[in-house]
């Protein structure tokens, strides 16, 4: 049983769990927590390994386990995708401009290591996909015209129960038939069809592309004109209303609530959607929604260069690209920082972006489609 | 009691016993050396008191939880970690075996393949040509492995 190893003085049942081998306990307990790349590589240390490595279920666990945004997608206009780590040792893909999918597309969402696609011609289609694994499913044809540039949200969230990954597709796009207004259709993995809300939104305002995010059943998106601010979508209650916020930058999800971080004045501030009920109470309404999570001063770090002037440009998002979980990347210039929120280090990714780049997280997941 | 292996003696005994027998019975754990057990108890017993001191406010349990985890990792050499994953496996002690994994985890994230049999101490049971099969497949999952 021991196999020539170090000696060891088990006394052993192999039909009772608790006298497992190491490596048993290993492949059991603690490859669930690794990145994709790692587990690629992992096959290849032994054929039970492979073989569990290689399993659904195993996935299903992976992806259950293993949460971490390591590493992001960067897409400018027209151009193929390209993929920075924030640990390249540890976390990647085979194929970083997709070519694994039928056409070229451009990334639109991402969430939890899916991401969402739209094809460049013809009738346009969606693709759901992982990178690590190069699965990918084409969507059927939406009711409703999306427009060019279409501001989707995709929504994944492993669960224990779900053992096939569920997601949705929600897309808000204008309204042929209504002035001024706003339309949500969404897509249900499970039910394999496109619905088209009954609520619209009238108010003037234009949702950005590539700014909404998810959390806890409500989709909310940066919106332009009309006031500025953030309108979401609550998927539960089919409803949808404008938020105020005294802050624009861009959004993200810190310990399950929504956050608005943005990189200007020599500071990063991140602002903390703390009381999400205040949009039902009344018009005047004193309480205070937001909170104050994080203010960092950015002027004694030399080695950042100078941070571009709060400005109301087509980029509403500003400086901050991507502000989630633990981890916020901001740009000056042409070059891509970080800042982690639980070391409190600052760090540099080695590459330049352009001024037009839309930025998605990734976490390097084998969730099955 | 957080180590259930060691509840199942106990289960037995009914409750006027327990009390008494619980500080003094004599439970054999012939799988369990006594280095990880001393640091499984101080785990536990740590763990006890950042949840009571805690009681209503989870989040603040698992910060300071996490914060003992990190101090605790500093002094435990990585091969420990492998006794430690046995002991807690075999005392079913489920918070512990999987903080450990984790730590085992992020251990051999970065690693190659050689150094993780060598760390486990497993062979090799791939044909001839299998494994070099599987390089080329997976050739992108090899770059920037660290050196062993």
């Amino acid at each position: 049983m021991d196999q020539g190893r170090r000696p060891n003085k088990f006394i052993a049942n192999r039909n009772n769990k608790i006298y497992m081998d190491l490596k048993d306990i290993i492949r059991e307990h603690a490859l669930p927590f690794l990145p994709a790349k790692s587990l690629f590589r992992f096959k290849g240390v032994c054929r039970d390994w492979k073989l569990q490595i290689s399993t659904p279920f195993f996935a299903h666990n992976q992806s259950n386990n293993f949460h971490r945004v390591m590493g992001f997608f960067c897409q400018s206009q027209s151009k193929p995708p390209s993929f920075i780590s924030l640990d390249p040792n540890s976390c990647g893909i085979p194929d970083p401009s997709l070519q694994f999918l039928p056409e070229p597309v451009d990334i639109r969402t991402s969430s939890n290591g899916l991401l969402c696609c739209q094809g460049r011609t013809g009738e346009q289609p969606y693709y759901i996909c992982n990178p690590a694994t190069k699965q990918w499913k084409k969507l059927p044809k939406p009711t409703a015209n999306h427009g060019s540039n279409p501001a989707l949200v995709l929504i994944f969230e492993p669960s224990l129960l779900n053992f096939i990954a569920e997601y949705k597709l929600i897309c808000a796009f204008p309204s042929a038939d209504f002035d001024n207004a706003y339309e949500f259709e969404i897509y249900s993995s499970s039910e394999g069809s496109w619905t088209i809300s009954r609520e619209m939104f009238f108010g003037g305002a234009m949702f950005m592309p590539c700014s909404g995010v998810h959390v806890n059943g409500i989709v909310y998106w940066l919106s332009k004109m009309g006031g500025g601010g953030i309108v979401f979508f609550d998927l539960t209650m089919e409803r949808t209303q404008r938020l105020y916020s005294s802050q624009n930058g861009c959004l993200g999800v810190m310990d399950g609530k929504l956050t608005v971080t943005s990189a200007y004045g020599q500071a990063l501030t991140v602002n903390v959607l703390s009381n999400s009920y205040t949009n039902t109470m009344g018009m005047n309404s004193r309480v205070k929604a937001w909170d104050r999570k994080l203010h960092v001063n950015l002027s004694d770090r030399s080695e950042l260069g100078p941070l571009p002037s709060y400005t109301h440009s087509a980029h509403d998002q500003g400086a901050v690209l991507f502000a989630s979980g633990d981890v916020i990347v901001f740009r000056c210039d042409r070059a891509l920082h970080t800042y982690d929120m639980k070391t409190k280090e600052f760090g540099r990714l080695s590459c330049e972006i352009d001024n037009d780049v839309r930025f998605f997280g990734y976490v390097n997941s084998l969730v099955e489609i | 009691m957080k180590f259930c292996a060691v509840k199942q003696y106990f289960d037995d005994e009914n409750n006027n016993n327990i009390t008494s027998g619980a500080s003094t019975t004599m439970i054999p754990l012939p799988n369990v050396e006594s280095h990880p057990l001393a640091i499984l108890i101080t785990y536990c017993k740590k763990h006890l008191k950042i949840k009571a001191n805690n009681a209503d406010n989870k989040k603040e349990t698992e910060k300071e939880m996490e914060q003992y985890e990190q101090e605790l990792l500093k002094k435990v050499m990585p091969q420990e970690l492998t006794e430690l994953i046995l002991a807690a496996n075999y005392l079913n002690f489920k918070e512990a075996l999987d903080f450990f994994c984790r730590a085992v985890a992020s251990a051999i994230q970065n690693k190659s393949i050689e150094f993780v049999r060598k760390f486990f101490g497993l062979e090799s049971d791939f044909e001839l040509g299998e494994e070099e099969k599987l390089r080329e497949e997976f050739a992108w999952s090899f770059e920037g492995v660290d050196e062993d």
